[in-house]
């Protein structure tokens, strides 16, 4: 950056306005919604690009949107080509294979002018609960093409010049379980663009036009060099390592993914050369998502104060070969890929940043959403239901602590589904949401504790639910050892308990995830998520934390024994 | 007789405020915080006020949040349903940092240890889908009897709709042990969403004995001194409530402190004539940002009182920044500049205090500009020492490639001031509101210096300095009304809505309401009405204000599109629209205060004249020093200038007009 034209005074001023504007498009679209993963689950990012589609300020709830939302922009775009933008055009599109994620995050992007000039555009995600598909939110597991996920939509003008195009939207809301949520959403994210235009402007009337395209460079430039200095701290090198899928949610096979991170100065590559090709069921992933996942993970360890722009990704790389995991090629599904591949990646890019500074990578977190659809209709009245939970697990233990019990994962920052409320308005009862106790993995700092989630029914409902880390757990880090694995069950602690999907205690595994499957009233459902993984030797457990935690009962005494050496005896002196 | 006395206690000082015969008293005394009777004692003496002769003490304190916050209250045991003992720990799922590998939780209110259940099970519509095993809660209270716990919290899911079982279960734990403190969520807050309910209730048990030691203590200091009036206690409500009523209430103290502050404001606005008003109190630390709409403060029921611990009662909406006249300036490795949230405080403070290797805080910028005068900082018992302020100035300036003092100083007020003014306008837009409907109103040390350029950044079109802003929120004190809230939960919709039932339901929270104040000596109390309204499917209610007619659904329906249309710039036809729960406040109204108009004879006011620092002006420009304490009503201050007081300084730019209203405040007018 050349100090001569920069005045840092100023730079501060444009950059935190960047910053600012796309928080109060956060605020407006939270309150406006009407979906609850919007306005109680926060599932939604908001950011502005420049006019050269360079991204310039970011606010991610959900830090699997950061490189995910230029695509969008960028194919806007192109659709129409740039001279046929107007005031008060907004784009709306969900396709995976143009810079969407998965089907249910859904982009609205705007074009700003300035007295006819572009001065940037607003763009904002969230996800809705619902745009159709052969499951509930699109969650169909045992499938084999994309069209089976939901409605797919192109780049596509939803307002024109400030009017809404009431075919567009007519199509989106009879493609959905729950055309209400979409009316409410369609105003929630026109709200938040609105908000940005207008603050944008403000900002052109006070500095300028050409002040505001100087800064935006300048704000890209500064972001690059924070960047760049963080990755030198990194030893030059070349580091490989792998990591598995349980399945594609359809064969139970496991499916690898492998990646090398090439250190040199002040760059980072990775090649994902190796990794499997793509596969039917849903969890393969988009190219735009694989970065992302690339970027959220380094952000953990590298320049993690920095300002939220394009800048920060100029020095980082990756080779993703077609046709694989990690750059899925139509018509292969994406559902899962969105919330379990993801976080396999961010394993692997976290194992590798492990091996090239050894000891500072926590234990594996719980590495999925969880997530899962219950729906129903009641055919007497006509109107049909559909909710999401995302039941969390732990996160990993480090040197220093041990890991968070129950808390959203690196992916997103999403919010409950509250109880009393979905009672209200859902024929169930929730039976339990609590901690299972030893569901940490042992270590030193041990892994953060799961949840174990149950409802009870009182009308006929279908669930799906997407899940992963059910053969083996969370990875332990530095001779941790790894986290319970996750698993569902029917009619838990009941005569006919049954396991839905994961592992039985006879050793017997089910594939994890599942769609359309059926459940009567009376009948209950149980979710049990993933521990995260341990730090270090469990034998070199501090004896005043295994007390503790066995007061807490966070462990059992057989765990204490068993896995600790505690002692009560030799403890008691 | 003095008819009220206000004392606040804050983190540094305690404040008090009274007029006894026609005499104002303004005394800070440090805060005691062992015991903070002692500060506010101390106080009393220092004004020299006969407490024999004042009827009414209203008291502010910062006690019960500091309690919450750091976890410091006897033993809490938390007793919910089978299958939630976690439910507290679980909290909202999120995590306050995005991006740290080591993150930690600061823990539940009451630790798994202390959390218990029992087996019962009530459904949303009020019916019992698994009896109370009241074999089970019985060995339930026994533990805990035995395990010596003296305070406990009851939250069973649903009990909103159906408290039979909570009833029970503290019947039970009172007949085994009737000294214990119980208490249970369906009487603390009836309302949906477990996990505010809950927290509250725990908060509820865990401070009742301490509100409750603290307040007797205080009490019979005051007595012991000749005290023969009431004392009562400031709620986060922004009213106050008589210490005999208050210990079942120890969750309303948790913003005690602030609201005073934000009443003195509606009572500046409301004998100012101004609508809505944005506060602004800028200390040394922090800034406390709060809005006051028709004279009312504007409250809120979604605040947590710590990260994941919501508190769904009606609380003043403040929210705190890190910007303080001590807020430290700093230059990251790109060169680029960056003013706070780290504060030099009162130790070491600004660099112009003198200690070795001094940090450049927003204060040090003020005075470079020569907004502050060396020798009248804090009526002149800080000495200023300039040279200070220069090399740290010059220190900061190696890292921007500049020697230019002034620059450096212009650009550290400039960030300053826009750091406030997103902070403030993410408070008015996270809430709905147009910055450019608001006067700002600014008190606090260090407020009346950024008031100016802040309102410019946002477009407010005008300023207010309150007169008193040193101990505005003991004067706040003075000022309150009694102030009592009622909730019932009902979720219909509106359609659908049992006019009846809803009449019964606010007639019953009146009748609770008319008790209390009765028994408080307020006879003709005013009760306010609200419904908590949301499209259905929205999990956000807006509180709606009923009139004390016979309900009707039409009007609430259109008031409500109303107010979500001005609030969030949409109204979405043909959506069914929902009640969620019912709000009644009642209000005893303190006999109206009127603000004392000051009359005074003319006097040379313009003491001196200095050259000053504009940020918007290249070259320096000679403004007049103005003697705050010789100000009288109708006095015109045309800016340049700048205006001196004991405690705080007052800068008004060009390009704007100050007039010193009838009561002693100073209204700045941009330009437009």
């Amino acid at each position: 950056m050349d100090f001569n034209k920069i005045d840092p005074i100023t730079f501060e001023v444009i950059t935190s306005s960047f910053e600012h504007i796309t928080k109060i498009m956060g605020y407006t679209i939270q309150k406006v919604s009407m979906s609850p993963i919007i306005y109680d689950s926060m599932d939604f990012s908001n950011a502005l690009f420049s006019p050269k589609c360079e991204l310039i300020g970011q606010t991610t709830n959900c830090p699997v949107h950061l490189a995910a939302m230029h695509p969008c922009v960028q194919s806007s775009l192109d659709r129409y080509g740039i001279e046929n933008l107007k005031n008060g055009d907004v784009i709306v599109l969900n396709d995976p294979y143009r810079g969407g994620t998965h089907i249910p995050d859904v982009t609205f992007t705007t074009p700003i002018f300035y007295k006819d000039q572009l001065i940037g555009f607003a763009c904002n995600r969230g996800h809705w609960v619902d745009l159709g598909g052969g499951a509930p939110g699109g969650r169909m597991v045992n499938c084999s093409h994309i069209v089976q996920e939901g409605l797919r939509i192109p780049p596509v003008k939803l307002y024109s010049e400030g009017k809404l195009v009431t075919e567009i939207r007519d199509l989106m809301t009879s493609n959905s379980r729950i055309p209400q949520q979409v009316l409410g959403d369609i105003e929630a994210h026109r709200a938040a663009l609105m908000i940005a235009k207008t603050h944008m402007i403000e900002l052109v009337e006070k500095y300028g036009v050409d002040t505001l395209f100087t800064y935006m460079d300048a704000a890209l430039d500064y972001t690059e060099m924070q960047s760049r200095e963080a990755i030198r701290e990194i030893p030059d090198g070349e580091y490989e390592a792998e990591t598995y899928l349980d399945c594609n949610n359809v064969d139970p096979e496991s499916k690898l993914i492998k990646a090398k991170m090439i250190v040199k100065e002040d760059t980072l590559h990775f090649d994902f050369t190796g990794t499997d090709i793509q596969t039917r069921g849903n969890v393969n992933y988009t190219a735009a998502g694989t970065l992302s996942s690339i970027y959220y993970a380094l952000r953990f360890f590298i320049a993690n104060d920095s300002p939220q722009n394009g800048g920060l990704y100029r020095p980082i790389s990756a080779y993703l070969p077609e046709g694989t995991l990690v750059n899925a090629k139509w018509p292969a599904c994406v559902y899962a890929g969105n919330c379990q591949t993801t976080e396999s990646i961010a394993d692997l890019v976290w194992k590798l940043i492990d091996q090239a500074i050894p000891g500072i990578v926590p234990g594996a977190p719980y590495g999925d959403s969880n997530g899962f659809h219950i729906a129903g209709v009641d055919y007497d009245k006509g109107t049909s239901f559909a909710f999401i939970d995302l039941p969390c697990g732990g996160w990993g233990g480090f040197d220093g602590g041990d890991g968070m019990n129950t808390t959203y994962c690196r992916h997103g920052n999403c919010m409950d589904l509250d109880i009393e409320q979905a009672e209200v308005l859902y024929p169930v009862c929730f039976e339990r949401r609590e901690f299972i106790q030893d569901s940490g993995g042992p270590g030193k700092f041990r892994g953060g504790l799961s949840v174990r989630e149950g409802f009870q029914f009182f009308a006929p409902v279908e669930i799906a639910h997407t899940t992963s880390r059910t053969k083996k757990g969370p990875a332990g880090m530095s001779s941790g050892g790894n986290g319970r694995p996750g698993r569902s069950l029917k009619n838990f602690e009941r005569e006919n308990q049954e396991v839905v999907s994961g592992w039985e205690e006879s050793g017997n595994w089910k594939i994890a995830s599942f769609s359309n499957k059926n459940f009567l009233p009376g009948e209950t459902w149980t979710v049990e998520a993933q521990g995260g993984g341990g730090w270090g030797d469990p034998k070199e457990r501090d004896i005043e934390r295994i007390r503790q935690d066995l007061e807490d009962e966070y462990i059992s005494l057989k765990v204490a024994k068993k896995i600790y050496g505690y002692d009560r005896e030799k403890a008691d002196d | 007789m003095i008819h009220s006395l206000g004392v606040d206690v804050g983190g540094t000082f305690t404040d008090l405020f009274v007029i006894d015969k026609g005499k104002e008293h303004h005394i800070k005394s440090p805060t005691t915080k062992e015991d903070p009777s002692i500060g506010v004692m101390n106080a009393i003496i220092k004004s020299g006020i006969d407490l024999s002769k004042v009827e009414n003490v209203i008291h502010g304190c910062t006690i019960a949040t500091n309690a919450i916050i750091e976890r410091k209250y006897d033993d809490t045991a938390f007793i919910t349903t089978k299958g939630f003992r976690d439910i507290l720990e679980i909290g909202h799922y999120h995590r306050e940092e995005l991006y740290n590998p080591y993150l930690q939780k600061p823990g539940a209110l009451v630790p798994r240890k202390l959390r218990f259940e029992v087996k019962e099970r009530i459904r949303s519509n009020g019916d019992i889908l698994v009896p109370l095993d009241e074999g089970e809660a019985e060995a339930l209270a026994k533990k805990i009897i035995d395990l010596g716990v003296k305070n406990v919290a009851i939250g069973f899911v649903n009990s909103y709709k159906n408290n039979i079982h909570e009833l029970k279960m503290e019947e039970i734990l009172r007949r085994m042990d009737p000294d214990i403190m119980v208490a249970t969520s369906s009487k603390v807050l009836p309302k949906i969403r477990l996990l505010g309910r809950f927290n509250l209730t725990v908060i509820n048990a865990a401070l009742q004995s301490l509100i409750g030691t603290y307040i007797t203590h205080l009490e019979k200091v005051m007595r012991e001194n000749g005290f023969r009036g009431n004392l009562w206690m400031i709620q986060s409500n922004g009213g106050m409530i008589r210490v005999d009523q208050a210990a079942d209430h120890s969750e309303m103290f948790l913003l005690s402190g602030p609201s005073a502050g934000v009443a003195a404001t509606c009572f500046i606005t409301k004998n100012m004539g101004i609508t809505n008003a944005v506060t602004m109190d800028m200390g040394g630390t922090s800034c406390d940002i709060a809005l006051v709409e028709n004279n009312e403060p504007v409250t809120t029921t979604g605040r947590e009182i710590a990260f994941d611990v919501p508190v769904p009662i009606p609380m003043i909406d403040v929210t705190a920044i890190g910007a303080g006249g001590g807020s430290i300036a700093w230059v990251d490795r790109q060169g680029i500049l960056k003013v706070g949230p780290q504060s030099a405080g009162a130790s070491p403070g600004p660099a112009f205090y003198g200690r070795k290797a001094g940090h450049f805080t927003i204060s040090d910028a003020n005075l470079l500009l020569g907004y502050i005068h060396p020798k009248a900082f804090m009526a002149g018992e800080i000495a200023v020492d300039k040279e200070g302020a220069i090399e740290a100035a010059h220190t900061l300036g190696k890292k921007m490639n500049t020697d230019d003092l002034i620059k450096i100083a212009k650009g550290v007020v400039t960030v300053a001031n826009n750091n406030m003014a997103h902070a403030l306008s993410e408070t008015l837009i996270k809430k709905g509101r147009d910055p450019r409907e608001f006067t700002l109103i600014a008190f606090g040390g260090a407020g009346a210096l950024h008031a100016t350029a802040i309102a410019r950044i946002l477009k407010v079109p005008k300023v207010v300095i309150p007169i008193r802003s040193s101990v505005f929120c003991a004067f706040g004190a003075t000022l309150l009304d009694a102030r009592h809230d009622f909730y019932e939960t009902l979720y219909t919709e509106l359609e659908n809505l049992n006019i009846s039932e809803v009449e019964v339901a606010f007639e019953r929270m009146a009748k609770s309401g008319v008790e209390i104040l009765a028994s408080e000596g307020f006879i003709n109390p005013e009760i306010k009405r609200f419904a908590e309204v949301r499209y259905v499917g929205q999990s956000y209610e807006l509180e709606v204000p009923l009139s004390n007619e016979r309900i009707n659904i039409d009007e609430i329906a259109r008031d409500f599109e109303e107010l979500h249309e001005r609030l969030y710039g949409v109204k979405i036809d043909n959506n069914p629209i929902a009640i969620v729960s019912l709000h009644t406040r009642a209000i005893g109204m303190e006999e109206v205060a009127v603000l004392p108009e000051i009359s005074k004879e003319k006097e040379q006011i313009v003491k001196d004249r200095r050259m000053i620092y504009l940020i918007q002006k290249e070259n320096p420009i000679e403004a007049g020093i103005i003697d705050g304490m010789k100000l009288s009503p109708g006095d015109m201050l045309a800016g340049p200038a700048v205006v001196e007081y004991p405690t705080t300084t007052i800068l008004i730019e060009s390009n704007c007009e100050a007039l010193v209203d009838k009561f002693g405040s100073i209204v700045i007018t941009l330009e437009k």
